[in-house]
């Protein structure tokens, strides 16, 4: 029996709004276990990266969680003071953006943001931490270590800074960690290092990570297990191999079908016709109906749950 | 084709009329650009109808009941609600024809000085080089030179008249807006957009007009609501300095500067108009911060 | 496997061709000690797009792409070399016939939000290459703009709309009407579809690709994704810092890469299926600075291959199989002539 470090229930965030309250996610159920990668996949305004900050704690002041449960390691996190939450950040879960520059403070050194956190949360001398931080940089593949920790954020490339910032991440070795976007500023070939890295450092440790992303090649390398998020709520999950394999939900298969293949040349490509639905405006019964080539009156009329198909392979569809 | 122009036009109005009420709305939410354009439509108004509304002539002297107190005070009366000065003159009068001078002072010389600002950054900004050089030197040694010192020479040479008193305070403040304007050219030259107008084959002058202008516009109308102040505020100082305007013309700055002496006495010869400066200043102010909102292109349907 | 593409072995018109482009970009740094570095953003390209066909260029950040498609468009002036687009040199035009020229030649730019002028409505945005070359006016403007809008899939009711109201996906629909109004013979995407959901990438490239059927149209495809690269060109050009490394056509580039860079670039790409998954074959390091190229070939710190001949000297752009262009000293090197055919080792013998 695989452990459930975070668990996830019914989860929904609403943002105030001058026009009042706009949900961006409705009612989002999943869980990571112990040492597996969880990867969220959707586009734009699937609401996949305020779920990830909902986990954090750290959305902006005008959104809040006002449903669901979100439980880690069974702590209640709806619950936990913002001390505790603090505590908990950067120690049990940490987590690295899309664009590592803006995540960095600017005017301090490498060097005192990595020490920083491990003499805040292991109350570690500066030696200590200097030494653990040379460690990490090494870790994450930075040559010159102990120059870089020297060195200020704009001095280094974007890969590096990515580097130095999965170096931060993990440096408190926390159980979870969240990456939202972590290659896609990247470019290809570093993104590939990226990878790698990150491949290489969960087989290390037996951290679990949650990727957040829209890039299904991505997903592919790295994740065990993938939810599909649209319009706010799961659509369909499974294992990675079995959702390559079979697909279930439109969205999913349309998502697929619209990537341009490296290997296999198509005149048109598959797309999905119209755009993401807005939050403030959301279609009635399953919110994907407006795109979806399956779409008849039952589908404007019910909205699916999320229902099994075989064994750790769930979809919202009606039709399949 | 009659009923796609008309569905268009529709569209049109429904589009106007939308974005109207929006920013009806938006005024109504905000409850500091409520007081700010309400304050700002009072002293204007006062100053339009200002000779209907006073109920003296504000050049009148009357020896008789000069320094009289306001009513609620001992030995004022209705007559003079907020007073007379020393040549009992009715304070209330003088504060209601001295927003004309105030206001108009104010406002053209923002105007003139927006209007050289606006196109000297233009041309800095957008052309650079050799032009950026010349006009940012020239704005720099106007910096360079104390503002009030710079006033005072000139006011004292030319002598002092309202119109010179505009152009002075036009004159040297258009500085501010060259700055403002060029930086923010320089950003916004730097868009797409441009790149794209660019490459469409339009000319220098529509780039400028349609492009660069409508997207520096916000910024550069919010600095000058909050400069109309300044402004007031300069012309208040010359006037107390005896360089702006002179008797039997009024303004607040002129009133302040003539009930100087006898604050210790008659404290109400110079707090009113003290009062009327300050209240008019905020509200022009709340008016800009409430603008620098609804400026922005990005109101949300 | 060593297959001409048909179309291209015979005559092709070309459109354009350039010739020894560079740009160079002076870089001042310190006010009271002023230093300058030149940056080599571009640094000396030759190749030939023909007409009706797209050419792909793509490349990571810093390779100087986006600098070469500003070059073509006349929107930056070369430091040195040619862009002959129908025999005139857009490079040594005067702003004038620059203008003129902007008819037939058109770009589509990356980021549908920034490239809109927020303050102004489709009509506007849509009708001004119109306007701006007299073209139209009045009802026959707004029956024009209605046309074009229609055509990349626009409803008339959006006409009085701004930018800000519509979405990712519309905005760049937008602006490729706006392109088109023109009825150019040329359009430089610039990471057209990059900024873009994968749902909406796979819309905008169905689009263009038919206008290009229907229109005739020729394209120069810059881009960093290399599946929509694939996807949408005809031939395909790699560049890294500043030089041209291979081009050809799309699929012996995908098939047969033969620059050590292609190789890892292709590799790199992370396939959607995780029956692929496998270990990368990483290349070391970092892309170098820009303002400071390495030595000799750009591309020997990071190259497995790398000798003391790439340190030393810069590989030619040869072509090395008809219509396969490649710049590397290791392809040429003896152990390799195996692979070169025959007129390639005459070439070299010389």
């Amino acid at each position: 029996m695989v452990e459930k470090l975070m668990n996830v229930k019914d989860l929904k965030v609403r943002f105030k709004t001058e026009d009042g309250h706009v949900s961006t996610v409705n009612g989002v159920t999943f869980n990571v276990n112990e040492g597996e990668t969880l990867a969220i996949v959707g586009e734009s305004g699937s609401g996949k990266s305020v779920t990830s900050l909902a986990l954090m704690g750290i959305l902006p002041p005008n959104g809040e969680v006002y449903e669901g449960e979100m439980t880690f390691n069974g702590k209640n996190l709806r619950t936990l003071s913002k001390k505790d939450y603090r505590a908990l950040r950067g120690n049990e879960i940490s987590m690295i953006f899309q664009e590592p520059m803006t995540a960095l403070n600017p005017v301090f050194t490498i060097g005192y943001q990595i020490r920083e956190t491990l003499i805040v949360h292991y109350k570690m001398t500066k030696e200590q931490a200097n030494i653990r931080g040379i460690e990490m940089l090494e870790l994450v593949g930075i040559p010159d270590a102990e120059k870089v920790m020297g060195r200020f954020p704009h001095q280094l490339s974007g890969g590096m800074r990515q580097r130095v910032m999965i170096a931060i991440a993990l440096s408190c070795n926390p159980r979870l960690l969240i990456a939202d976007e972590p290659t896609t500023a990247l470019d290809v070939t570093i993104q590939a290092q990226i990878l790698t890295l990150m491949r290489n450092l969960k087989e290390k440790s037996n951290t679990s990570i949650m990727i957040i992303t829209h890039d299904l090649g991505v997903v592919a390398e790295l994740a065990d297990r993938v939810i599909v998020m649209y319009a706010g709520e799961v659509v369909e999950e499974a294992s990675v191999f079995e959702l390559f394999k079979n697909p279930k939900h439109p969205y999913t298969k349309g998502l697929m079908a619209s990537i341009p293949k490296v290997h296999d040349v198509v005149d048109d490509l598959y797309s999905i016709e119209g755009t993401v639905p807005n939050p403030t405006n959301m279609p009635s019964g399953c919110k994907f109906h407006p795109r979806c080539p399956l779409a008849d009156v039952e589908c404007k009329r019910i909205h699916p749950d999320l229902e099994y198909v075989s064994e750790g392979h769930a979809k919202r569809c009606i039709k399949v | 084709m009659t009923s796609t122009i008309e569905r268009t036009a529709i569209a049109e109005n429904r589009n106007y009329g939308k974005r109207l009420g929006k920013l009806g709305k938006r005024l109504l939410k905000s409850k500091t650009g409520l007081v700010g354009l309400s304050i700002v439509l009072v002293v204007s108004l006062m100053a339009i109808f200002a000779p209907f509304i006073a109920m003296y002539d504000p050049a009148k002297t009357d020896v008789v009941h000069r320094l009289l107190p306001p009513f609620w005070a001992e030995g004022g009366n209705m007559d003079y609600p907020l007073g007379t000065d020393n040549l009992g003159r009715d304070v209330l009068s003088r504060i209601i024809y001295g927003s004309r001078i105030s206001l108009l002072v104010g406002i053209s010389s923002v105007i003139l000085a927006g209007i050289i600002g606006m196109f000297f950054g233009l041309i800095a900004g957008y052309y650079g080089k050799i032009w950026d050089f010349i006009i940012m030197r020239t704005v720099d040694s106007f910096l360079a030179i104390p503002n009030i010192l710079f006033m005072l020479i000139i006011l004292a040479v030319l002598g002092p008249s309202l119109t010179t008193l505009i152009l002075v305070l036009g004159g040297t403040s258009w500085v501010v807006y060259a700055r403002m304007v060029r930086s923010e050219t320089l950003s916004v030259k730097e868009r797409d957009y441009v790149r794209s107008a660019k490459a469409i084959g339009a000319k220098d002058f529509r780039i400028i007009t349609k492009y660069i202008l409508p997207n520096v516009i916000s910024s550069f109308i919010v600095i000058a609501t909050l400069n109309v102040a300044t402004t007031i505020i300069m012309e208040a100082s010359l006037s107390f300095l005896g360089l702006g305007i002179q008797s039997p013309d009024v303004s607040w700055g002129l009133m302040l500067s003539d009930g100087r002496q006898y604050v210790a006495t008659s404290w109400w010869v110079a707090t009113f108009p003290g009062i009327a400066i300050t209240v008019t200043v905020l509200g022009v102010i709340f008016l800009g911060d409430w603008l620098r909102d609804i400026l922005d292109p990005k109101i949300k349907d | 496997m060593i297959q001409l593409n048909e179309e291209l072995s015979t005559e092709e018109k070309v459109i354009i061709e350039v010739q020894n482009l560079k740009k160079h970009f002076d870089m001042t740094k310190g006010f009271v000690k002023k230093t300058t570095t030149k940056v080599r953003a571009v640094d000396g390209l030759n190749f030939k797009v023909y007409e009706g066909e797209t050419l792909g260029i793509v490349g990571e950040s810093g390779c100087g792409k986006s600098t070469t498609g500003q070059l073509i468009l006349g929107l930056l002036d070369a430091t040195e070399g040619h862009i002959y687009f129908k025999d005139k040199d857009i490079a040594g035009m005067s702003q004038e016939e620059l203008r003129k020229a902007r008819r037939d030649l058109q770009v589509i730019f990356q980021d549908p939000y920034s490239s809109l002028n927020p303050r102004m409505t489709v009509e506007e945005l849509i009708g001004e290459p119109l306007v701006v070359h007299g073209l139209a006016r009045g009802q026959a403007l707004r029956d024009e703009v209605m046309q074009l809008m229609k055509l990349v899939g626009l409803g008339e009711h959006q006409l009085k709309r701004f930018p800000h109201e519509f979405s990712g996906g519309q905005r760049q629909r937008i602006g490729i009407a706006r392109a088109l109004a023109l009825k150019p013979q040329v359009i430089v995407c610039d990471e057209a579809v990059s900024a873009l959901d994968v749902s909406i990438q796979a819309q905008i490239l169905n689009l263009l690709k038919k206008l290009q059927r229907e229109m005739g149209l020729t394209y120069i495809f810059i881009a960093h994704g290399l599946p929509a690269v694939r996807h949408i060109s005809d031939r395909i050009g790699v560049m890294y810092l500043g030089r041209m490394v291979e081009l050809a056509d799309r699929n012996e580039i995908f098939e047969r890469p033969l620059h050590p860079y292609t190789h890892a670039l292709l590799d790199s790409v992370p396939i959607p299926d995780p029956l692929f998954r496998k270990e990368h074959q990483l290349i070391e390091g970092e892309i170098p600075n820009p303002s400071n190229p390495p030595s000799g070939c750009h591309f020997h710190p990071r190259c497995p291959y790398a000798t003391d001949l790439c340190k030393q000297s810069d590989p030619d752009y040869l072509e090395v199989f008809p219509n396969h262009f490649v710049a590397c000293h290791y392809l040429l090197s003896d152990k390799n002539t195996n692979i070169l055919p025959e007129v390639m080792k005459t070439r070299k013998d010389k």
